[in-house]
């Protein structure tokens, strides 16, 4: 027998969540560009190494660390994701990206904090992506969209448009 | 400035932490839910008016500090009156609730769990608040600050309805989305302490004027639109307050219904389709009392 999370949560997520009817890809493209730019920006001026000496702040016009590169990108094509998608399951798994993200940049920059990463991590997962998840399930179930546009535009299409001298 | 060792000050949160979990988990009826809360919720409020009390120095004399926990908890005369104000306006909010919660759950709109959950998350918020103001340690900061958001979060999505889930999904996101830019900016804090004094091990809100002085003028002026973009998220401020207006109306009757009256098709389209009908409606129900409409609902089941 599934436990109640795997029957719930995950199975109803993989199986029955109502797919982006509208997939985008400028997400993607964006996140390219971003990442064309910024390889190409450091590799003008600077360069790169896996692990640098010091604080990776104060050298950033010598060397960058891969790694926080890599960091930094996560972050930045969390945010894309957020700004760029629709679907409810998306803008979950975005915000996780982010955090992700964030995560690594402060485990490059600060390896002592790796215990407040574990709890911040806990939180996250297992509170906020929950809360949400929670919520965009209910929607799914209830109103068989997951398009956070399209949920709120059923309803102004059911109710017409607004009459003249209306107050608004 | 003198740091007086405080216990009053470690406890304050644990208060309604405690009254949660037995509203959450024990209590089954409506009076001993009310009892509970107000036992959750009153008592923070009468320590937090002692703490602004102790801490209300003669002009001239050097200022107190109340910390606990080795410096973890740390309130200052303004910390004590950000408590005070905090459990004023929980226990305030939660006392207004009483006849809202009891009339919807006789209409059958919330569940008795609904009903149970409103005030054990109510005062989880306000335990976590509690924390936010008084913990001195940055990151800590931030991890209380997501769980009271947590809290919220399933408060505004408590009735179930459309609106209430999108609106808790949008609060959540964009919170939560403001929250990890502050997190970006400490780290970049951190990064930079952590080069200039090693023995430095952790943020310490106090000493983030003396890391001030430290940071170049870039890295400050990011660090600083790090923070400003967060706090103002989570604050609900111009031009970071989306959330805002999706989470204030899904708030209760009757001035739920006014707004929506007022603003949206659906409110007018519930209203028999006119305007006029709307303001009658809201005009009558802004004049019943929460007390009134439970009292009016229970004679006519």
């Amino acid at each position: 027998m599934d436990p109640p999370f795997l029957r719930g949560g995950l199975r109803y997520t993989a199986k029955r969540v109502p797919e982006e009817r509208r997939p985008s890809h400028v997400g993607s493209v964006v996140f390219g560009i971003v990442t064309l730019a910024a390889v190409g920006a450091v590799g003008a001026w600077s360069s790169f190494s896996l692990v640098v000496e010091g604080s990776p702040i104060d050298n950033l016009d010598r060397t960058v660390s891969l790694n926080l590169l890599s960091a930094l990108l996560l972050f930045v094509y969390g945010v894309i994701v957020l700004v760029t998608h629709r679907h409810l399951f998306k803008l979950a798994l975005g915000l996780l990206v982010m955090t992700a993200g964030a995560h690594l940049t402060l485990v490059q920059m600060a390896p002592s904090m790796f215990s407040m990463v574990e709890i911040e991590i806990l939180t996250k997962v297992i509170g906020t992506v929950f809360a949400m998840l929670y919520a965009a399930r209910l929607l799914a179930e209830r109103y068989h969209s997951c398009d956070a546009a399209e949920l709120v535009e059923a309803d102004r299409v059911a109710a017409g448009p607004t009459p003249t001298g209306a107050p608004v | 400035m003198t740091h007086e060792p405080s216990l009053l000050l470690s406890i304050v949160p644990f208060i309604p932490l405690l009254a949660a979990l037995f509203v959450a988990f024990a209590e089954t009826t409506e009076t001993g839910r009310r009892m509970a809360f107000l036992v959750g919720a009153v008592p923070p409020l009468l320590i937090s008016v002692a703490l602004a009390w102790q801490l209300q120095t003669p002009q001239g004399a050097p200022p107190v500090v109340l910390v606990a926990w080795g410096s973890f908890l740390y309130a200052d005369l303004l910390t004590a009156l950000m408590l005070c104000c905090t459990f004023f306006l929980v226990t305030a909010v939660g006392v207004y609730s009483f006849a809202y919660i009891e009339h919807d759950h006789l209409e059958e709109r919330v569940s008795e769990q609904t009903a149970r959950y409103y005030y054990a998350l109510l005062l989880v918020f306000s335990a976590f608040t509690a924390w936010t103001m008084t913990i001195s340690h940055l990151f800590f900061m931030f991890l209380v600050v997501e769980i009271a958001t947590i809290a919220v979060s399933f408060l505004v999505a408590a009735y179930k309805t459309k609106y209430a889930l999108i609106a808790s999904f949008k609060y959540n996101l964009l919170v939560v989305m403001a929250m990890l830019f502050a997190v970006m900016g400490a780290v970049l804090v951190y990064a930079k302490m952590s080069a200039t004094n090693p023995e430095m091990t952790r943020i310490h809100l106090l000493d983030m004027g003396k890391l001030a002085t430290l940071l170049p003028a870039p890295l400050a002026l990011t660090v600083v639109a790090c923070f400003v973009g967060a706090f103002g998220t989570k604050g609900g401020m111009m031009p970071f307050h989306s959330w805002l207006p999706d989470a204030h109306a899904e708030r209760r009757r009757p001035c739920r219904r006014c707004c929506r009256d007022w603003s949206s098709p659906s409110g007018r389209s519930a209203s028999r389709g006119r305007w006029r009908c709307s303001r009658r409606t809201t005009r009558r129900s802004c004049c019943w009392s929460p007390a009134w409409r439970a009292r009016r609902s229970c004679s006519a089941s």
